[in-house]
C-alpha cells in the first residue's frame, strides 16, 4: 500500500495542508511543535477513526486531543493506492461520534467505493488500531513493545479466524481460574475441601466396624442369655414342681399334724375325763360298768345342785331378815344361781354399794335410832341452857330481868345438865342395843356360816362334778371334731397314708428350702431377663449409632465420588491448558524465528555489538552472555531502544510480507549514538526500498 | 400340586451410598420393602404354600428395627404361607436368631444343613453359606422331589470331597450326584436358569429389585408350580414394578442440538416404558460438532420431574474433519495438530481436551 497524497483540513494545528508522497521514504524536518505528531496520528485517525471518545485525559481522548479549539470538524482525505487501484479516503471528525463522517472513493473513477468499511484500518491492515500504533508507529517518546494477541495473529498470517488467538489468553486465565478453583492443594480448591471433608468423615467412620462387631456380639449375648434362659425353664419348671409339691405335703402335713393334733387333744380330753370319773369313783371305778359310769355322777350332781338350791335360798331369806340389803353379784350357770366369791368368802355375802354406815345397816339403823334422845330435844336443850346461862351473864351485868341471876345460872345448869344426862344415856341404850344386835349378828353369822360351810362343800363337790362335766363335754366335743375332721378330709384310710409319707417328707427338703431355691432361680431369672433387656436396649442405641455413620458413609461415598470427578476435572484443565499453550508456543513458533532473524539482522546492521539474542512466543527479547540468558534490561538505554527498533521493523516486515503496510517514524533514532544513528538511517534508506516510510525528525543531522 | 416362589437377594435395609441424597435413599429402601409386599400380594393371590428365600435378604449383618419389624410382621400376616429362609453372605447367623417372638411360619437352616418335608412326596432341604457339609448329610430319597436352597456362585470344576459348596463356590458336579428336582439359588443378582447332567434345574431368580445401574432393567421373582410326584417343576418370571435402573442410549446426529435431543429423549423415554419410580441413565451417544455444545443441565431440568432420579451422560463422539481441521493455519490448527501428537493420551482425553479448548475458544464458559 502507499499512500500518494494528503490534505489536512483540520487536525490539531495543521490546517489547509497539501502534501504529497513518494513511494519510498519520506523525510519530513520540523522543529519540535511543529506538529510531527499530530501529523502521524492524522494517518491512524484516517484510517481508524477517533478512539477513547470517553476518556477524559487528553491524551487518551483522541477527539478532544485533536479537536480545533474553536470545536469546529476536523479531518481531511487521503489518497493511497493498493496494487492497480487508487482510493481516496475523506473523514470528519464531529463534536461526537454521530457527526463523524467516512467516504471512499475510486479516485480513478471518482465514484463512491464500497470496497472497506469504516473499519477500513483494519480491513487494510488485519490490526486494531492498538496493534496498528504499536507496530507502524515508531516513536522516540516510546519503543516499549509488546504483543497482543492481534498481533500475533497477524504474524500467523492467519486471516479467517483471528477470534481463538484474540481469545487464547482469556482463554489460559478462564482454566488458570478454573484450575485454581478446583485445586488439591489451595484452601479455596474444591479438591482440596473435598478431601478434608473426606478425612473427616473418614476419620469418623473409624469405629464403624468395631460398633458394627458390637452389635453383633451384643446379639451373640443376648442369644446366649436367651438360650441359657429356655434351659434355665426347666429347672424352674422342676423347682416349681417341687415348691408345689412340698406346698402340698405341707397341706397334707398339715392336715395329718391337725389329725394328730385334734386326734391327741381327743385322747387328752378323753384321758382327763376318764382321771376324773377315776377320782370320783375311787377304789369302784373298775367295778362300776361303763355304761353306769358316765350315769351315776351325774346323779349326784343333780341331787347335789337341789341341795344348794335350797340352801341358798336359806341364805338369802336369813340375809333378808337380818336387814343386811344383800346385793349380789350373782351368776347363773346350769340354771342356778350362785353368789360370787362364796366359795373364797365363807359366809360372805358382798353388798355392793357401802356408802355409809347407815345405809349399810339398812333396816338396823333405823331400829337403833330408836332407843337414841332426838336430836332436836338434845339442840333444844341446849340452846335453853345457853340462854339461860346467857341470861345470868345479862343479868350480872345488869339487864333488868325479872329473876335472879342465879336462877337463870341454875336453870341453864339444869338444862345442860339435862341434855346431857338424855344423851349419855341414848348412848348408852344404843351400845347396848348393839351389842345385842352385833351378838345376834354373830350368832347369825355363825349360823350363816354354818350353812355356807355346807353349801360351800356342796358347791366345791358340785364344781367338781361341773368340772368332769366340762370334760365330758370336752371328750366328747374333741372326738366330734376329730371325727369330723377325718370325715372331711376323706376318711381313716387318707390319714393313714400321710403318716407313711410323713417320715419321708420329714427327711426331704423343707418347704422353706425349696423356696427359698425357688426365689433364687426366680431371682436369677429375672437378673438374666432384665440384662437381656439391657443388652436389647444397648444394641439399638448402637445401632442408631451405626445408621448415623451408615449416612456418613454415605456422605463419605458421595464426596469421594465428586472429588474424582472433580480430579478428572482438574486434570483436564491442566491438560487443555497445558496443550493449549503448547499449541500456541508452537503456532507462535512460525514467526518466532524469521522475526529474530530479521531483528538479528537489523541489530547487526545498526549496531556492532557481538550480542546474540533470544526471543520467547511473546517476542519477548533477551540476550546471551556467556551462556546465559539475560533480559534487555541489563542492556543500555540506547542499546534497548535500538533493540527495540529493531524488533518493530522486524515485526512489521514479518506481519506485513506481502502487502506492506507504511512505517511512521517519529525521531526514532534521538537516542542513538553518532555511529549507530548514521547506520540506522542508512538502514532506513535500504527499508525505504521495498515500503513507504515517512520519517519525521528535528535533527538536521538525523535527517540526513 | 405345589405351589412356591423363590426369590434371593432381597438385600433390604440397603444403604444406597453413592449417587443418592438421604431422602432418595430412604425412599429407595421402602420401595425394597414395597417389593417384598408386591411379591406377598401375588403370593396370596395365588395361594402359594412356600416362600423360599436363598439368601442375603438383608444388605448387612445389622438390620434396623423398622425394617426387622416390617419383615416379620408380613411373615406374622400370613400365616398360610410358609417361608423358609437360608442364609447368604451378608447376613449372619443371628439375624433372625436374635429377634424374639419369631413368627411360627418362618423357617431356618443352619450350617449343618436342614430339611423340612413339605408334604409326602415333597422335601425342602438347604445348607448355608459358607459351610462346607458333607453333601452326604442330605440322605436325600429317590422318590422324593427334592429340591435344594443354596446361597453362592456356581463352580463347574472338579471339588475335592463331597461337599455341596465350598470356597470355590457351589460344586455342581457333587449336586450331579444327588437325587434333585430343584436347585433354588441365591447370590447372583442376574437371572439365570440351567439343567445339570442329572436333570435338576438349577435357578437364580436375580435381586428382586436393582440397587444400581449396574442391575439395571426388570427384575423379580421365580413363581414356581411343583408337580411333586412327577418330579416336575414349572417356573415363570415374575417382575416387580417398584422402581427400576434403566439405561437409555440416545443415537444423535451432529446437528441435533439441545431440543431436538430431548424430543429424541422423550420418544425414547415413551417407547421403553420409563415409569415415573425409575432411576433413569440417559447416554447420549452418536456425533457433535467441535463447537457443538448441547445444553445437558436444561435437558435435566426438563425431566428429571419425569423419573425418581436422572443422570444424563454425554459420550457423543466429536465429529470434525480432521485433515481440514488440522491443516487450518490458526490457533486452534495448532490445538489439533499438537494433540494429535500427542501419544500419551487415549482416544477419550484426546476428544475430551479439544471439546474443552475448542469450546473455550469458541466463547464457551468453563
Amino acid at each position: 500500500m502507499i499512500i500518494e497524497a494528503c490534505h489536512i483540513a483540520q487536525f490539531g494545528k495543521w490546517k489547509d495542508a497539501d502534501f504529497s508522497f513518494s513511494p519510498g521514504k519520506n523525510s519530513f524536518l520540523w522543529d519540535n511543535g511543529y506538529g510531527k505528531t499530530s501529523f502521524i496520528y492524522f494517518f491512524k485517525l484516517m484510517f481508524y477513526g477517533v478512539s477513547g471518545d470517553r476518556k477524559q485525559d487528553l491524551e487518551e481522548n483522541e477527539r478532544k486531543h485533536y479537536m480545533p479549539f474553536q470545536g469546529a470538524s476536523f479531518g481531511g482525505r487521503i489518497i493511497f493506492r493498493i496494487g492497480e487501484k487508487r482510493y481516496r479516503l475523506e473523514r470528519s471528525f464531529g463534536l461526537k461520534k454521530s457527526e463523524d463522517s467516512f467516504r471512499l472513493f475510486d479516485e480513478d473513477s471518482g465514484k463512491e467505493s464500497k470496497d472497506y468499511s469504516e473499519n477500513i484500518g483494519e480491513e487494510l491492515f488485519s490490526l486494531d488500531a492498538e496493534s496498528f500504533q504499536r507496530v507502524c508507529m515508531i516513536s522516540h517518546e516510546d519503543l516499549h513493545f509488546s504483543m497482543n494477541s492481534r498481533m500475533h495473529a497477524k504474524l500467523g498470517n492467519v486471516a479467517e479466524d483471528q477470534e481463538d488467538m484474540k481469545k487464547f489468553q482469556q482463554v489460559q486465565t478462564i482454566l488458570k481460574d478454573g484450575i485454581n478453583a478446583l485445586s488439591p492443594n489451595r484452601r479455596t480448591g474444591n479438591i482440596f475441601k473435598l478431601k478434608m471433608q473426606e478425612e473427616e468423615l473418614s476419620s469418623g467412620l473409624y469405629g464403624k466396624e468395631a460398633l458394627e462387631n458390637a452389635v453383633l456380639s451384643i446379639e451373640k449375648e443376648v442369644l446366649s442369655l436367651t438360650e441359657k434362659e429356655a434351659r434355665r425353664k426347666e429347672e424352674g419348671k422342676a423347682l416349681e414342681a417341687e415348691l408345689s409339691q412340698r406346698i402340698s405335703e405341707k397341706d397334707s402335713l398339715g392336715k395329718w399334724m391337725s389329725y394328730a393334733q385334734k386326734k391327741e387333744e381327743w385322747e387328752k380330753a378323753e384321758y382327763r375325763y376318764e382321771n376324773a370319773l377315776k377320782w370320783y369313783y375311787q377304789d369302784r371305778f373298775s367295778e362300776i360298768p361303763e355304761e353306769k359310769k358316765a350315769l351315776l355322777w351325774k346323779e349326784e350332781m343333780q341331787s347335789l345342785q337341789e341341795q344348794i338350791h335350797s340352801i341358798k335360798k336359806e341364805i338369802e331369806k336369813v340375809s333378808e331378815v337380818s336387814g343386811e340389803n344383800v346385793d349380789v353379784e350373782v351368776e347363773k350357770e346350769g340354771g342356778i344361781v350362785l353368789p360370787l366369791e362364796e366359795a373364797s368368802v365363807p359366809g360372805a355375802s358382798r353388798a355392793k354399794k357401802d356408802t355409809s354406815k347407815n345405809e349399810t345397816f339398812g333396816n338396823g339403823t333405823k331400829e337403833m335410832g330408836q332407843y337414841g334422845t332426838s336430836p332436836v330435844v338434845l339442840f333444844a336443850l341446849v340452846g335453853l341452857g345457853l340462854l339461860f346461862v346467857l341470861l345470868f351473864f345479862g343479868k350480872l351485868f345488869g339487864m333488868p330481868l325479872g329473876l335472879p341471876s342465879a336462877l337463870f345460872l341454875l336453870l341453864g345448869i339444869l338444862s345442860l345438865s339435862l341434855c346431857f344426862f338424855l344423851w349419855w344415856s341414848g348412848e348408852q341404850k344404843k351400845r347396848t342395843w348393839k351389842e345385842k344386835q352385833e351378838e345376834e349378828e354373830a350368832r347369825q353369822r355363825k349360823q350363816q356360816a354354818i350353812r355356807f360351810a355346807s353349801l360351800e362343800e356342796l358347791l366345791s363337790r358340785f364344781h367338781k362334778l361341773e368340772d368332769m362335766q366340762d370334760l365330758e363335754m370336752e371328750a366328747a366335743g374333741r372326738k366330734e371334731e376329730f371325727l369330723r375332721f377325718v370325715e372331711e378330709e376323706g376318711g381313716e384310710q387318707a390319714f393313714s397314708l400321710l403318716e407313711e409319707k410323713q417320715k419321708e417328707w420329714e427327711e426331704g427338703p423343707s418347704l422353706e428350702e425349696s423356696r427359698r431355691k425357688l426365689e433364687a432361680f426366680r431371682k436369677e431369672e429375672e437378673e438374666r431377663r432384665e440384662e437381656i433387656r439391657k443388652k436389647r436396649a444397648e444394641r439399638e442405641a448402637k445401632v442408631r449409632d451405626l445408621e448415623f455413620l451408615e449416612e456418613q458413609e454415605r456422605l463419605l461415598e458421595q464426596k469421594k465420588e465428586e472429588r474424582e470427578a472433580l480430579e478428572k476435572r482438574y486434570n483436564l484443565l491442566q491438560k487443555t491448558k497445558a496443550y493449549l499453550e503448547m499449541a500456541k508456543e508452537r503456532f507462535a513458533l512460525q514467526y518466532k524465528e524469521p522475526i529474530l532473524e530479521a531483528f538479528q539482522k537489523y541489530f547487526q546492521s545498526i549496531c556492532t555489538e557481538p550480542l546474540q539474542f533470544q526471543m520467547s512466543e511473546d517476542l519477548e527479547l533477551s540476550f546471551v552472555d556467556r551462556g546465559l540468558s539475560r533480559e534487555q534490561g541489563y542492556l543500555s538505554e540506547g542499546l534497548q531502544d535500538l533493540c527495540r527498533f529493531c524488533q518493530k521493523l522486524a515485526i512489521f516486515d514479518a506481519m506485513f510480507r506481502e502487502e506492506k503496510a507504511f512505517l511512521l517514524l517519529d525521531d526514532p533514532f534521538s537516542h542513538l549514538d553518532e555511529k549507530n544513528g548514521a547506520r540506522a538511517r542508512a538502514l532506513l534508506e535500504e527499508l525505504a526500498k521495498s515500503r513507504q516510510i515517512f520519517y519525521f525528525t528535528c535533527s538536521e543531522e538525523r535527517k540526513s | 400340586m405345589v405351589k412356591l416362589i423363590h426369590t434371593a437377594d432381597l438385600h433390604l435395609d440397603s444403604a444406597f451410598r453413592s449417587r443418592f441424597t438421604k431422602e432418595e435413599a430412604e425412599n429407595r429402601r421402602q420401595k425394597q420393602l414395597m417389593a417384598w409386599k408386591e411379591l406377598l400380594s401375588f403370593a396370596v393371590e395365588k395361594k402359594v404354600q412356600g416362600i423360599l428365600i436363598a439368601g442375603d435378604l438383608f444388605d448387612s449383618p445389622v438390620v434396623s428395627h423398622g425394617t426387622m419389624d416390617f419383615f416379620l410382621s408380613t411373615i406374622s400376616e400370613h400365616p398360610e404361607i410358609s417361608f423358609f429362609y437360608l442364609r447368604g453372605n451378608h447376613d449372619t447367623e443371628n439375624t433372625f436368631r436374635y429377634q424374639e417372638n419369631l413368627p411360627k411360619n418362618l423357617f431356618l437352616f443352619s450350617e449343618k444343613g436342614k430339611k423340612y418335608r413339605l408334604n409326602d412326596r415333597l422335601l425342602l432341604a438347604g445348607v448355608e453359606y459358607g459351610t462346607e457339609e458333607e453333601s452326604k448329610f442330605l440322605k436325600l430319597k429317590e422318590e422324593d422331589c427334592n429340591i435344594l436352597l443354596l446361597h453362592g456362585a456356581l463352580y463347574q470344576g472338579t471339588p475335592k470331597g463331597e461337599a455341596v459348596q465350598g470356597e470355590e463356590g457351589i460344586f455342581l458336579k457333587n449336586l450331579e450326584k444327588l437325587p434333585l428336582s430343584y436347585i433354588a439359588l441365591g447370590h447372583i443378582h442376574k437371572g439365570g436358569e440351567g439343567k445339570l447332567n442329572n436333570g435338576a434345574l438349577w435357578a437364580y431368580p436375580g435381586c428382586l429389585q436393582g440397587r444400581g445401574f449396574d442391575e439395571e432393567g426388570e427384575r423379580g421373582f421365580l413363581y414356581l408350580k411343583v408337580e411333586e410326584e412327577k418330579k416336575e417343576i414349572r417356573k415363570e418370571f415374575i417382575p416387580i414394578k417398584q422402581g427400576e435402573f434403566r439405561i437409555l442410549e440416545i443415537e444423535l446426529l451432529e446437528d441435533e442440538g439441545t431440543l431436538a435431543c430431548l424430543k429424541k429423549i422423550e420418544v425414547e423415554m415413551e417407547k421403553a416404558g420409563i415409569a415415573k419410580e425409575d432411576s433413569l441413565r440417559i447416554i447420549l451417544k452418536g456425533k457433535k460438532g467441535l463447537e457443538q455444545e448441547r445444553n445437558l443441565r436444561y435437558l435435566q431440568l426438563q425431566l428429571q420431574d419425569s423419573v425418581f432420579f436422572l443422570e444424563i451422560r454425554d459420550e457423543c463422539e466429536l465429529s470434525w474433519n480432521r485433515e481440514e481441521a488440522m491443516k487450518e493455519k490458526s490457533l486452534k490448527g495448532e490445538f489439533l495438530r499438537v494433540l494429535a501428537a500427542a501419544d500419551n493420551l487415549s482416544k477419550e482425553e484426546q476428544e475430551e481436551i479439544i471439546a474443552l479448548g475448542m469450546g473455550l475458544l469458541q466463547g464457551g464458559e468453563l
